[in-house]
Protein backbone atom coordinates (compact mmCIF):
# COMPACT_ATOMS: atom_id res chain seq x y z
CA UNK A 1 0.00 0.00 0.00
CA UNK A 2 1.19 3.38 -0.83
CA UNK A 3 1.59 5.93 2.04
CA UNK A 4 -0.40 8.79 1.50
CA UNK A 5 -0.10 12.08 3.82
CA UNK A 6 -2.89 11.57 5.42
CA UNK A 7 -2.31 8.28 6.83
CA UNK A 8 0.19 9.76 9.15
CA UNK A 9 -3.22 11.61 10.87
CA UNK A 10 -4.66 8.17 10.66
CA UNK A 11 -2.20 7.15 12.48
CA UNK A 12 -1.78 9.57 15.23
CA UNK A 13 -5.69 9.17 16.06
CA UNK A 14 -4.89 4.83 16.53
CA UNK A 15 -2.00 5.80 18.39
CA UNK A 16 -3.81 7.88 21.06
CA UNK A 17 -6.75 5.58 21.25
CA UNK A 18 -4.28 2.83 22.29
CA UNK A 19 -2.66 5.00 24.87
CA UNK A 20 -6.12 5.93 26.07
CA UNK A 21 -7.37 2.42 26.36
CA UNK A 22 -3.67 1.66 28.36
CA UNK A 23 -4.10 4.83 30.93
CA UNK A 24 -7.74 3.73 31.55
CA UNK A 25 -6.62 0.01 32.00
CA UNK A 26 -3.23 0.94 34.10
CA UNK A 27 -6.03 3.09 36.06
CA UNK A 28 -8.65 1.32 36.76
CA UNK A 29 -7.78 -2.47 36.01
CA UNK A 30 -4.73 -2.34 37.84
CA UNK A 31 -5.03 -3.47 41.83
CA UNK A 32 -3.68 -1.06 44.41
CA UNK A 33 0.11 -1.40 45.95
CA UNK A 34 0.46 -4.53 48.20
CA UNK A 35 0.07 -4.05 51.56
CA UNK A 36 3.16 -5.16 52.94
CA UNK A 37 4.77 -2.19 50.45
CA UNK A 38 2.33 0.14 52.07
CA UNK A 39 4.06 2.40 54.98
CA UNK A 40 0.40 2.88 56.83
CA UNK A 41 -3.07 2.84 56.57
CA UNK A 42 -4.34 5.10 53.67
CA UNK A 43 -1.06 5.64 52.56
CA UNK A 44 -1.29 7.68 49.14
CA UNK A 45 1.13 5.62 46.98
CA UNK A 46 -1.83 2.49 47.55
CA UNK A 47 -2.36 3.81 44.23
CA UNK A 48 0.00 6.13 43.67
CA UNK A 49 2.31 3.71 42.58
CA UNK A 50 0.92 4.56 38.96
CA UNK A 51 2.77 7.10 38.60
CA UNK A 52 5.72 5.16 37.23
CA UNK A 53 3.61 4.22 34.03
CA UNK A 54 3.79 7.82 33.17
CA UNK A 55 7.09 9.26 34.27
CA UNK A 56 8.95 6.58 33.27
CA UNK A 57 7.81 7.47 29.19
CA UNK A 58 8.46 10.98 30.19
CA UNK A 59 12.27 10.37 31.57
CA UNK A 60 12.52 8.00 28.55
CA UNK A 61 11.53 10.14 25.75
CA UNK A 62 13.60 13.02 27.61
CA UNK A 63 16.86 10.52 26.99
CA UNK A 64 16.18 9.69 23.23
CA UNK A 65 15.20 13.32 22.53
CA UNK A 66 19.00 14.17 24.35
CA UNK A 67 20.47 11.45 22.10
CA UNK A 68 18.99 12.50 18.73
CA UNK A 69 20.37 16.05 19.63
CA UNK A 70 23.58 14.96 20.27
CA UNK A 71 23.93 12.64 16.97
CA UNK A 72 22.01 15.52 14.69
CA UNK A 73 24.70 17.98 16.42
CA UNK A 74 27.43 15.54 15.88
CA UNK A 75 26.52 15.26 12.30
CA UNK A 76 26.05 18.16 11.24
CA UNK A 77 28.87 19.37 12.51
CA UNK A 78 30.36 16.43 10.25
CA UNK A 79 28.72 17.26 6.92
CA UNK A 80 27.49 20.99 7.74
CA UNK A 81 24.08 19.43 6.03
CA UNK A 82 21.54 21.77 7.26
CA UNK A 83 19.42 18.71 7.89
CA UNK A 84 20.78 17.11 10.48
CA UNK A 85 20.81 20.81 11.84
CA UNK A 86 16.41 20.59 12.03
CA UNK A 87 16.50 17.12 13.37
CA UNK A 88 18.31 18.89 16.23
CA UNK A 89 16.18 22.03 16.74
CA UNK A 90 12.96 19.88 17.25
CA UNK A 91 14.41 17.20 18.96
CA UNK A 92 15.30 20.02 21.51
CA UNK A 93 11.99 21.39 21.04
CA UNK A 94 9.99 18.09 21.81
CA UNK A 95 12.75 17.09 24.66
CA UNK A 96 11.74 20.38 26.45
CA UNK A 97 8.20 19.82 26.49
CA UNK A 98 8.66 15.82 27.67
CA UNK A 99 11.14 17.23 30.27
CA UNK A 100 8.45 19.42 31.23
CA UNK A 101 6.19 16.47 31.68
CA UNK A 102 8.88 14.80 33.70
CA UNK A 103 9.42 17.54 36.00
CA UNK A 104 5.51 17.66 36.47
CA UNK A 105 5.41 13.87 37.06
CA UNK A 106 8.15 13.84 39.26
CA UNK A 107 6.52 16.67 41.42
CA UNK A 108 3.15 14.38 41.49
CA UNK A 109 5.29 11.69 43.08
CA UNK A 110 7.64 13.33 45.51
CA UNK A 111 4.06 14.52 47.04
CA UNK A 112 2.82 11.15 46.80
CA UNK A 113 5.82 9.42 48.38
CA UNK A 114 7.45 12.23 50.18
CA UNK A 115 5.13 14.94 51.39
CA UNK A 116 6.46 17.85 49.52
CA UNK A 117 6.27 18.66 45.68
CA UNK A 118 10.02 19.54 45.67
CA UNK A 119 12.09 17.82 47.91
CA UNK A 120 15.65 18.78 46.04
CA UNK A 121 16.17 14.79 45.74
CA UNK A 122 19.59 14.13 43.20
CA UNK A 123 16.74 12.88 40.34
CA UNK A 124 14.99 15.73 40.20
CA UNK A 125 17.43 18.35 40.47
CA UNK A 126 19.73 16.55 37.67
CA UNK A 127 16.39 16.36 35.46
CA UNK A 128 16.05 20.28 36.60
CA UNK A 129 19.75 20.37 34.85
CA UNK A 130 18.36 18.38 31.95
CA UNK A 131 15.17 21.36 31.40
CA UNK A 132 17.89 24.33 31.98
CA UNK A 133 20.30 22.30 29.25
CA UNK A 134 17.47 22.63 26.82
CA UNK A 135 16.20 25.67 27.40
CA UNK A 136 19.83 27.21 27.01
CA UNK A 137 19.73 25.48 23.67
CA UNK A 138 16.20 27.06 22.74
CA UNK A 139 17.88 30.47 23.96
CA UNK A 140 20.84 30.12 21.99
CA UNK A 141 18.96 29.20 18.58
CA UNK A 142 16.72 32.00 19.09
CA UNK A 143 19.21 34.66 19.72
CA UNK A 144 21.76 34.26 17.06
CA UNK A 145 21.12 35.31 13.77
CA UNK A 146 22.92 33.37 10.44
CA UNK A 147 21.32 30.33 9.89
CA UNK A 148 24.77 28.44 9.46
CA UNK A 149 26.51 30.17 12.50
CA UNK A 150 23.34 28.97 14.68
CA UNK A 151 23.43 25.81 13.69
CA UNK A 152 27.66 25.67 14.24
CA UNK A 153 27.06 27.23 18.08
CA UNK A 154 24.12 25.07 19.08
CA UNK A 155 25.69 21.98 17.79
CA UNK A 156 28.25 22.66 20.35
CA UNK A 157 25.83 23.11 22.96
CA UNK A 158 24.38 19.87 22.08
CA UNK A 159 27.56 17.97 22.42
CA UNK A 160 28.46 18.94 25.63
CA UNK A 161 24.43 19.19 26.75
CA UNK A 162 24.31 15.59 27.19
CA UNK A 163 26.55 14.76 29.73
CA UNK A 164 22.97 15.78 31.66
CA UNK A 165 21.40 12.40 30.48
CA UNK A 166 24.18 10.30 32.31
CA UNK A 167 24.63 12.27 35.56
CA UNK A 168 20.44 12.10 35.62
CA UNK A 169 20.55 8.30 35.38
CA UNK A 170 23.19 7.47 38.18
CA UNK A 171 22.06 10.50 40.28
CA UNK A 172 20.23 8.06 42.41
CA UNK A 173 23.24 6.09 42.75
CA UNK A 174 25.85 8.50 43.33
CA UNK A 175 24.33 10.68 45.49
CA UNK A 176 22.14 9.76 48.38
CA UNK A 177 18.29 9.87 47.31
CA UNK A 178 14.78 8.76 47.91
CA UNK A 179 14.23 8.17 44.52
CA UNK A 180 12.73 4.19 43.72
CA UNK A 181 15.28 2.51 41.39
CA UNK A 182 14.80 -0.38 38.31
CA UNK A 183 17.18 -2.56 39.65
CA UNK A 184 18.75 -3.69 42.48
CA UNK A 185 21.67 -1.94 44.03
CA UNK A 186 23.55 -2.13 47.34
CA UNK A 187 21.20 0.56 49.05
CA UNK A 188 17.84 -0.98 47.98
CA UNK A 189 15.84 -3.50 46.03
CA UNK A 190 14.95 -2.64 42.36
CA UNK A 191 10.59 -2.19 41.61
CA UNK A 192 9.16 -5.10 39.69
CA UNK A 193 6.21 -4.79 37.94
CA UNK A 194 4.19 -8.17 37.56
CA UNK A 195 3.03 -9.91 33.89
CA UNK A 196 -0.19 -7.47 33.34
CA UNK A 197 1.60 -4.61 34.43
CA UNK A 198 4.80 -5.54 32.21
CA UNK A 199 2.64 -5.62 28.67
CA UNK A 200 0.76 -2.18 30.10
CA UNK A 201 3.96 -0.41 30.39
CA UNK A 202 6.29 -1.77 27.26
CA UNK A 203 2.43 -0.37 25.00
CA UNK A 204 2.74 2.85 26.58
CA UNK A 205 6.06 2.93 25.94
CA UNK A 206 6.35 1.84 22.78
CA UNK A 207 2.87 4.38 22.15
CA UNK A 208 5.25 7.36 23.29
CA UNK A 209 8.07 6.40 21.77
CA UNK A 210 5.74 6.26 18.30
CA UNK A 211 4.24 9.95 19.36
CA UNK A 212 7.79 11.35 19.54
CA UNK A 213 8.91 9.78 16.30
CA UNK A 214 5.28 11.66 14.61
CA UNK A 215 5.86 14.63 16.38
CA UNK A 216 9.62 14.86 14.94
CA UNK A 217 8.83 13.78 11.37
CA UNK A 218 5.80 16.47 11.84
CA UNK A 219 8.22 19.52 12.95
CA UNK A 220 11.16 18.70 10.86
CA UNK A 221 8.40 19.03 7.97
CA UNK A 222 7.21 22.59 9.33
CA UNK A 223 10.55 23.96 9.69
CA UNK A 224 11.04 23.14 5.92
CA UNK A 225 8.12 24.76 4.86
CA UNK A 226 9.06 27.62 6.60
CA UNK A 227 11.87 28.25 4.80
CA UNK A 228 10.09 27.34 1.68
CA UNK A 229 7.67 29.92 2.26
CA UNK A 230 10.53 32.46 3.33
CA UNK A 231 11.66 31.85 -0.01
CA UNK A 232 8.44 32.18 -1.71
CA UNK A 233 7.76 35.33 -0.52
CA UNK A 234 10.91 36.87 -0.94
CA UNK A 235 11.40 36.08 -4.51
CA UNK A 236 13.67 33.44 -4.03
CA UNK A 237 11.67 30.50 -5.41
CA UNK B 1 -12.70 7.82 42.17
CA UNK B 2 -8.83 8.75 44.51
CA UNK B 3 -7.02 11.92 44.14
CA UNK B 4 -4.49 10.45 41.55
CA UNK B 5 -6.91 9.15 39.40
CA UNK B 6 -8.60 12.58 39.33
CA UNK B 7 -4.98 13.77 38.32
CA UNK B 8 -4.56 11.54 35.23
CA UNK B 9 -7.86 12.33 34.37
CA UNK B 10 -6.81 15.55 33.56
CA UNK B 11 -3.66 14.65 31.96
CA UNK B 12 -5.39 12.33 29.60
CA UNK B 13 -7.90 15.59 28.68
CA UNK B 14 -4.83 18.00 28.36
CA UNK B 15 -2.87 15.25 26.65
CA UNK B 16 -5.90 14.63 23.82
CA UNK B 17 -6.69 17.95 23.27
CA UNK B 18 -2.55 18.38 22.11
CA UNK B 19 -3.49 15.55 20.00
CA UNK B 20 -6.16 16.65 18.56
CA UNK B 21 -4.73 20.17 17.67
CA UNK B 22 -1.64 18.46 16.36
CA UNK B 23 -4.05 16.67 13.96
CA UNK B 24 -6.15 20.15 13.36
CA UNK B 25 -2.25 21.39 12.44
CA UNK B 26 -1.59 18.64 10.16
CA UNK B 27 -4.54 19.34 8.17
CA UNK B 28 -3.27 22.94 7.62
CA UNK B 29 0.14 21.60 6.75
CA UNK B 30 -1.23 19.37 4.30
CA UNK B 31 -3.05 22.49 2.40
CA UNK B 32 0.06 24.45 2.14
CA UNK B 33 2.34 21.17 1.06
CA UNK B 34 -0.30 21.05 -1.52
CA UNK B 35 -0.41 24.56 -2.64
CA UNK B 36 3.25 24.98 -2.75
CA UNK B 37 3.78 21.93 -4.70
Amino acid sequence: MEFKRKHATVFLGALWLVVLAAMYKVLFSLGPLKEELLRYPGDPMRHGYKIFFFSMEAAAITYIAFAVVLIGSALYLKSKDMKWDRIAASSARLGIVFTTILLINGAIFSNLAWGAYWNWDPRQTSSLFLWFTLAAYLTLRGAVDGSETRARLSAVLGIFGFIGVPLTHISTTIWLSNHPVLYNTAQSSGFSLDQSGLILFMTLMSCFLLLYVYLLWFTVKIDVLEEKSQKVFSGEL
Amino acid sequence: MNEFNSIMAVAAILWTSFILYTGYLDSKVRAIEKRLK
